[in-house]
């Protein structure tokens, strides 16, 4: 096997061919190869299946040669941007059910441009709905007593349509 | 990096992933609505939707503030949420306008004393439905956030009373309209250590006339050195302008039609551009507020003196507000001095 491809193994036992550099954008990918070394075994990925991560890939071959993202002060920067470039939300116009599936592994394969992309599609999803529209949005049911209710209403009072 | 439980390859058609999203990544998509501008806030809706979203989206709620008191409601609700909740709060923003009665005041600004982990608070007081003004006596009574980085108030009234030294330690910036801006700037020259943490001063010099601000105030700026921002009011007597333009590298200039001195002011700030110490040109919106430039040639000229200033020196000008295109501005009707200078801003930089 070339040092420059990596083999990448699925939870359902398919098996990727991927370069190095595009497979770097996992930060988890990353770390195991730096600490495997150069190997032909495959890196196996129980948590991500064969269709998402083909979908992850894309990304990450769209976006090999973007610099290290830098770290943020997660408090400080709590009110970001809901913006997404123009490439990144047509790759990200999925349903529903591959969207969250990019978000978990974004999150487990630690690509953190990836994860903010999925995380601020979602945030894009909730602007405007009322809460039952979010628990279908989300497949949630209302587990409020109607006691539980009224008290959070009234505790958020200031934020509600007035 | 904890993993997520559940991740199968074909889940069932019934369940959605996600059910499966851990809290730390539901906490992720929500942070995204942290403050967002909109009738009824996202998160007011996401935390109603259910115990787990209520449990992930409530201290993302609370971490912005921004109500606007309006007379309507009696406060209470939100001074014991804010009890409860207001620890969470880092950034808040209290408006009051057309409060007809002092009490509404009152019972709304001891949510500020729950909120004391706040790093920014901003105050407004607009006048009530008679046009007067509230007089927020006890504002800084019940500021206590020890973590204090931004402080804006706008309206500050002459016989304010003072912020605790305490709450100021922290403060690097500093946003203050009104007639108490004097008092509130002698205050801070006599708490020992403060004036170095003060980055940026941000004041309203439309009051300096009729309060007379003393002058060694005014040598005091040369403390702020880095940045001051500045509402630079043409009323105010042109010597102390003088030396703002000296000391001062933000300046925002808001005339009105009632200034004197505009052409004065002008040539002080394009003198501070010149001298490199203006970093940057805010200028008011409405062209209307200014009067008519095109009525007075020594204003023609003193725009055009502070535009060439700016444009030497590569100053970005910006309009206070939105940057509109100022003939939507005038009902239809061109103000030609103000729209030329307006255009050779726009076509030199960034306005």
């Amino acid at each position: 096997m070339s040092a420059n491809k990596v083999k990448l193994s699925t939870s359902d036992q398919e098996e990727f061919d991927v370069d190095r550099d595009v497979a770097n954008r996992s930060v988890l990918i990353k770390n195991m190869l730096e600490d495997l070394g150069d190997s032909d075994q495959a890196i196996p990925l129980p948590n991500v299946s064969a269709n998402v991560l083909k979908k992850v890939l894309e990304w990450c071959e769209h976006h090999k040669k973007d610099p290290e993202p830098i770290a943020e002060d997660l408090d400080d920067n709590r009110r970001k941007t809901t913006e997404i470039s123009d490439w990144d939300a047509k790759f990200i116009q999925v349903d529903q059910e591959m969207l969250f599936e990019i978000i978990l592994a974004a999150n487990y394969l630690d690509i953190k441009p990836l994860l903010d992309v999925g995380c601020k599609t979602v945030a894009n999803m909730i602007k405007g709905k009322q809460p039952e529209e979010i628990r279908k949005l989300f497949n949630i049911v209302n587990d409020f007593t109607p006691e539980e209710e009224a008290q959070i209403k009234k505790e958020n009072e200031w934020a509600e349509d007035r | 990096m904890s993993t997520p439980s559940t991740t199968s390859a074909a889940p069932a058609a019934s369940t959605s992933a996600a059910n499966s999203l851990p809290d730390e990544l539901l906490d992720k998509i929500f942070s995204n609505l942290v403050g967002t501008d909109t009738k009824q806030h996202p998160l007011y809706s996401v935390c109603l939707a259910s115990r787990r979203f209520h449990q992930v989206a409530q201290p993302l709620l609370w971490h912005t503030v921004a109500f606007e008191v309006d007379g309507t409601g009696d406060g209470q609700a939100f001074v014991e949420a804010a009890r409860q909740l207001g620890h969470y709060t880092r950034v808040v923003s209290l408006a009051f306008t057309k409060v007809a009665r002092e009490e509404a005041y009152l019972a709304y600004t001891p949510v500020l004393k729950h909120m004391a982990a706040a790093r920014r608070v901003q105050v407004v007081h607009d006048t009530d439905s008679e046009g007067r003004r509230f007089q927020p006596v006890a504002l800084f009574d019940n500021i206590e956030s020890t973590n204090l980085e931004h402080l804006g108030v706008l309206h500050l009234p002459r016989d304010s009373s003072m912020p605790r030294a305490s709450c100021l330690r922290t403060t690097a910036s500093l946003d203050l309209v009104g007639s108490g801006f004097s008092a509130f700037l002698e205050c801070l020259y006599h708490v020992p250590g403060l004036m170095p943490s003060l980055r940026a001063l941000a004041a309203d010099l439309w009051w300096m006339p009729a309060i007379g601000m003393p002058d060694h105030l005014f040598a005091q700026l040369d403390m702020f050195q880095a940045s001051v921002g500045v509402i630079l009011n043409a009323g105010a007597r042109p010597l102390a302008l003088e030396a703002l333009a000296r000391h001062v590298s933000i300046c925002r200039v808001f005339l009105d039609r009632s200034s004197a001195n505009i052409s004065t002011s002008l040539d002080n700030l394009a003198r501070g551009i010149k001298a490199g110490n203006v970093k940057s040109v805010w200028l008011p919106r409405d062209p209307t507020s200014i009067g008519s430039p095109s009525d007075d040639v020594g204003l023609c000229a003193a725009w055009a003196n502070l535009c060439d200033a700016a444009r030497a020196a590569g100053i970005p000008g910006r309009f206070v507000g939105d940057a509109e295109d100022p003939r939507t501005m005038v009902g239809g009707q061109l103000d030609f001095g103000f729209w030329d200078y307006a255009k050779r801003l726009r076509a030199a930089g960034e306005v």
